[in-house]
């Protein structure tokens, strides 16, 4: 998806400029491979940015229906926040983007099932 | 804890016999290298793969009628199509055509009225039966229908969990092969946790090693040092020793505990943040056992009990916690890769974007734990393949490492035991 930069809410407009990279990783093995090519400046700059406000964007989020997609200007603010728990991993348990030793690129695919029957 | 060695010496039986578990791995806990490395063994294995029930699936993977997916066990060079059909009953067949041998459906899930094959397409309906064969009265005008349809495979379907058996004619029932371990968790209520996650991924290393890693606390304070080692490494129980061990035949279970000191420390705020959001599977933050509250599981009322592991041979691992289980699958593809399978069972559907955040993070910091291990017996494997062991040691508390491989010799190469010794076709 070239030059995705779907706006954010307003009240969250100042994280704009990492939608083009996290907003359009709608997997977790996309944002897990995202992480891995990342520099750790870049993480460290993302998760800086994020982990101050993170708690004011679940709250916000926390507005909308969970059982309901969420309108595209909230989709892209979560999709930052599901970016943030890679980043975090990076800075608060490796301090590097990959996990040690791992051969990069790893991929691991991550399938949700709703278990309604 | 005094372990007693002997419980691991218990028979069994897999349908091929009766066995005793190979004294000499059980009290030694040496086991040859080559097991991990040569082709020979594989098939040896592979062959004990097609003979028993393997958990395949989840009951909610085919929800409802026309629902389907593929599933490739490739240790029975097999792929398999399970369907859902129009009257609700689950089925399993070979995913293959039964005009030219293609495989048949090339997706791995769907819901759909009919299977058509690619090729030709030849049409089936979702109970396996051969609808449609175009051109079928100039080109096939001796073909019957009733008895071309798709090749069944045995399906028993337990507490949501989807067994199969590659045999054509299983020598156990499904409720034989499991045994004390259906008994022991005939209570749980394993099909209400139903909210999944499914990770996937091929590892480079001999299937054996990926569930050895899996089978022991032992490591967790050295590989995880970086991420679960404070959850789990307590003062009290600094090396993970399981609490109690019991054997079920070729199943065992175990009782494992959690650090009671654990609190996420302030350098990591959004650690600290995931673990309010949800409920964590992995992570127990009370001794209690929550949906798992039955008898026979943590036997010797341990406080700081964190969960119970029940090691179901040849390949699965499952993990019933306070606010979840979650299972382990090691698929050998060849005797140098496997592929690894994860599912972590939640008790319930996230009801706000805090908790679906939550869930999200808590399965991709798991994913990370597993990549630890992974990257350790994909070295693991080439450091074997030097030649400079000859053989490998588990000790006291890896006991469920020497069971499996005291079971799987004993089956393979019918050491202490009159098994039925199988031959690698």
């Amino acid at each position: 998806m070239a030059n995705f930069n779907q706006a954010l809410p307003a009240a969250f407009a100042d994280l704009q400029s990492f939608v083009p990279i996290w907003g359009p990783l709608e997997t977790a093995e996309a944002r897990y491979l995202q992480r891995q090519a990342s520099r750790q400046e870049d993480l460290r700059a993302f998760y800086d940015a994020m982990e101050p406000r993170i708690r004011d964007i679940l709250s916000y989020l926390d507005g909308f229906p969970a059982d309901h997609d969420l309108p595209a200007p909230e989709h892209a603010l979560f999709q930052l926040a599901l970016g943030l728990t890679e980043a975090a991993a990076a800075i608060e348990v490796y301090g590097a983007p990959c996990v040690p030793f791992v051969d990069a690129p790893h991929h691991v695919k991550i399938d949700w099932n709703d278990g309604v029957i | 804890m005094e372990l007693d060695v002997g419980k691991a010496l218990a028979e069994f039986d897999v349908g091929l016999g009766r066995m005793h578990p190979d004294e000499d791995i059980i009290r030694t806990g040496k086991v040859a290298s080559d097991t991990y490395l040569s082709k020979n063994r594989f098939d040896q294995e592979m062959e004990v793969f097609r003979r028993v029930w393997l958990n395949v699936g989840l009951e909610s993977d085919v929800p409802k009628p026309g629902s389907w997916i593929v599933r490739d066990v490739e240790a029975g060079k097999a792929s398999i199509l399970i369907a859902r059909g129009q009257d609700g009953i689950i089925r399993a067949f070979h995913n293959v055509c039964s005009h030219r041998a293609l495989k048949l459906v090339w997706g791995e899930q769907g819901c759909d009225s009919q299977f058509v094959c690619p090729y030709h397409a030849w049409s089936y309906a979702s109970d396996g039966r051969l609808r449609g064969v175009p051109d079928r009265a100039a080109s096939f005008p001796d073909l019957d229908l009733a008895t071309s349809g798709l090749t069944p495979i045995a399906i028993e379907v337990w507490k949501g969990l989807i067994f199969i058996n590659l045999d054509p004619e299983p020598a156990q029932t499904l409720r034989d092969f499991l045994g004390g371990v259906m008994d022991l968790l005939d209570d749980t209520p394993l099909d209400r946790f139903r909210y999944t996650a499914r990770l996937s991924g091929v590892v480079q290393s001999n299937w054996k090693a990926g569930f050895d890693a899996a089978s022991e606390g032992y490591h967790v304070r050295a590989l995880h040092a970086d991420s679960a080692k404070d959850m789990v490494c307590s003062q009290k129980n600094p090396h993970v020793h399981f609490v109690s061990l019991d054997v079920y035949g070729p199943h065992r279970r175990t009782s494992n505990t959690r650090n009671p000191d654990f609190v996420v420390p302030e350098s990591k705020p959004i650690q600290k943040l995931i673990f309010e959001a949800v409920p964590q599977v992995t992570v127990a933050d009370a001794a209690e056992r929550g949906a798992f509250d039955v008898a026979g599981l943590n036997p010797t009322q341990d406080e700081d009990w964190s969960n119970e592991q029940i090691s179901i041979f040849p390949n699965c691992i499952l993990s019933l916690a306070m606010h979840g289980f979650w299972t382990m699958h090691y698929w050998p593809i060849s005797p140098d890769s496997f592929r690894w399978e994860a599912h972590y069972h939640f008790a319930k559907a996230p009801q706000t974007w805090t908790e679906r955040f939550g869930m999200e993070a808590s399965v991709a910091f798991n994913r990370d734990i597993s990549s630890e291990d992974i990257a350790c017996t994909e070295k693991q494997h080439t450091a074997m393949e030097s030649g400079a062991k000859p053989f490998i040691q588990f000790g006291i508390y890896e006991m469920i490492c020497r069971h499996q491989a005291a079971v799987l010799e004993s089956i393979v190469n019918g050491s202490h035991a009159t098994p039925m010794v199988l031959a690698a076709e």
